[in-house]
């Protein structure tokens, strides 16, 4: 990233925390940072940039600014710099968008929003919010050969939320469309649609999604990918537990592109964790189902430094998957160690 | 005899008093907010931004009292039960998808009913014998 890049960044922090302090009664500052680590004890490459080297790319700082404009208008907006692209830092606009209550539970927002439909995809920078390191990449990573995504960062368009109680259960419906813009300038997901639904309790909660769009401009490994100019659909639902200290989440999404052969992924991930005070062990087991398939499994701890902190350590062992006639790769384990700090 | 019957009306008074002050937490409002009673699930939903407005249609501005404080342990343990780590991770996941924002913290009691007392749209949890005659209580944790 150039200097002139990096001057942006930090001006854009100082003016939100001069905004923040001068109209603190109506604009809320607040901002989240990982420190964060890994190493790959085998010879492949994990996510593009994890090797037996070591790798920082799991670092990142966020700064959020929200702002209530009236009774029923609010704006708010992120942003965010990643060392996962060689440890450039380059500060981007994560998302930001307006917010008008027309009454009755319903929203209207429009700008560029995060991704509702998994569920952790629209928290997914912030550590604290879940047991892992990173959620489980089988189902919350993009395809680098130019596949179908099951989990999106952002869109750019327009949602009606609607939320409603019945007795002690909330439940909610997003429905939204617009385009989402692929990173590295590596295509447009354009024609988007989808909606996501919710239910739950603060001992439960379950998602439903569903995504529709036409990807243009995606590159595959050998030049275009197969799957643009065709409608690539995602069908996702969630469900999470906690109480009693035990935590339970699993997700199921399945993705395909009409009209390209071998272009389905099924993916899932279950998880299991007990608070034991401040710690919480967990272990996960994720499978993903695509022209590269593999399974892994995650053993963990999340400690809790504070409300605010906490610091965690996983171990994870990737074990690709045989294609049909071929012999599988070798399984190689990936040790992360990170601390979330949020304020 | 009628000197009990005398007494019976300045025991039920020392009744109802100590009643009164029993209840260590009182959630409170404007005196001309039109809302005189709110159940535990709707104190619970207004002050998680779940519910951004009073059921009469009026927009809600919750307050806290700062962390540490001991109404503030009270009312979040027995209204919302939620831990400290667990009110921060829920206001996280509000915060960092725009959701909302938690509510405006006040460093002590007075200032916290003095800003109830001039806002008309304004909710906060004091201790029980902290309201003025500007302020009213419409739940109170025991």
């Amino acid at each position: 990233m150039s200097k002139s890049k990096k001057t942006i960044g930090l001006c854009l922090v100082m003016f939100f925390s001069c905004v923040g302090s001068s109209f603190a009664g109506d604009t809320k500052v607040s901002g989240f940072l990982r420190a964060g680590g890994a190493l790959n004890l085998g010879d492949d490459l994990y996510l593009e940039r994890i090797d037996k080297n070591g790798n920082t790319g799991d670092t990142h700082f966020g700064v959020n600014i929200a702002s209530d404009i009236t009774d029923n208008m609010s704006v708010a907006g992120q942003l965010w710099a990643s060392g996962a692209e060689g440890g450039a830092f380059e500060m981007v606009l994560d998302w930001a968008y307006a917010s008008w209550n027309i009454g009755s539970g319903l929203n209207l927002n429009g700008g560029k929003i995060k991704y509702p439909n998994l569920l952790v995809s629209d928290t997914i920078d912030i550590g604290i919010s879940y047991p892992w390191i990173r959620p489980p990449q089988e189902l919350y990573t993009f395809d680098a050969e130019g596949g179908p995504n099951m989990s999106l960062e952002s869109f750019v368009g327009g949602s009606a939320v609607y939320t409603g109680f019945a007795g002690d259960l909330e439940y909610s419906v997003n429905a939204y469309l617009g385009e989402s813009y692929l990173e590295g300038g590596n295509g447009t997901l354009s024609k988007m649609m989808g909606a996501a639904f919710d239910l739950g309790t603060d001992a439960f909660k379950l998602k439903l999604g569903y995504n529709m769009h036409m990807p243009e401009g995606v590159a595959g490994d050998l030049g275009p990918s197969e799957i643009n100019s065709n409608n690539v659909s995602t069908l996702s639902f969630g469900a999470k537990i906690n109480m009693a200290g035990a935590l339970i989440m699993s997700e199921y999404a399945a993705s395909s592109a009409a009209d390209v052969a071998e272009s389905d992924i099924k993916a899932l991930y279950a998880t299991l964790g007990y608070s034991i005070g401040s710690m919480m062990p967990h272990f996960t087991y994720a499978s993903r189902d695509a022209e590269e398939s593999n399974t892994s499994m995650t053993f963990g701890l999340k400690y809790q430094i504070n409300p605010g902190a906490t610091l965690k350590f996983d171990f994870t062992q990737v074990s690709p998957v045989a294609e049909e006639g071929m012999e599988a790769e070798e399984a190689f384990s990936v040790i992360s160690a990170a601390m979330d700090v949020v304020f | 005899m009628k000197k009990l019957i005398l007494l019976i009306p300045i025991f039920l008074s020392i009744m109802f008093f100590s009643a009164s002050s029993l209840a260590e937490v009182a959630v409170i409002v404007n005196a001309n907010n039109p809302i005189n009673k709110l159940s535990k699930t709707e104190v619970k939903r207004l002050f998680l931004g779940k519910l951004k407005r009073f059921p009469g249609g009026a927009k809600a501005q919750p307050l806290d009292l700062r962390v540490g404080t001991k109404e503030r342990s009270t009312f979040y343990s027995k209204v919302v039960r939620k831990s400290d780590a667990q009110l921060k991770s829920y206001w996280s996941t509000m915060i960092f998808s725009g959701r909302g924002v938690p509510p405006k913290e006040f460093n002590d009691v007075a200032e916290a009913v003095e800003w109830v007392a001039k806002n008309k749209n304004a909710i906060a949890y004091i201790p029980a014998g902290a309201a003025t005659s500007k302020v009213k209580a419409v739940f109170t944790i025991n």
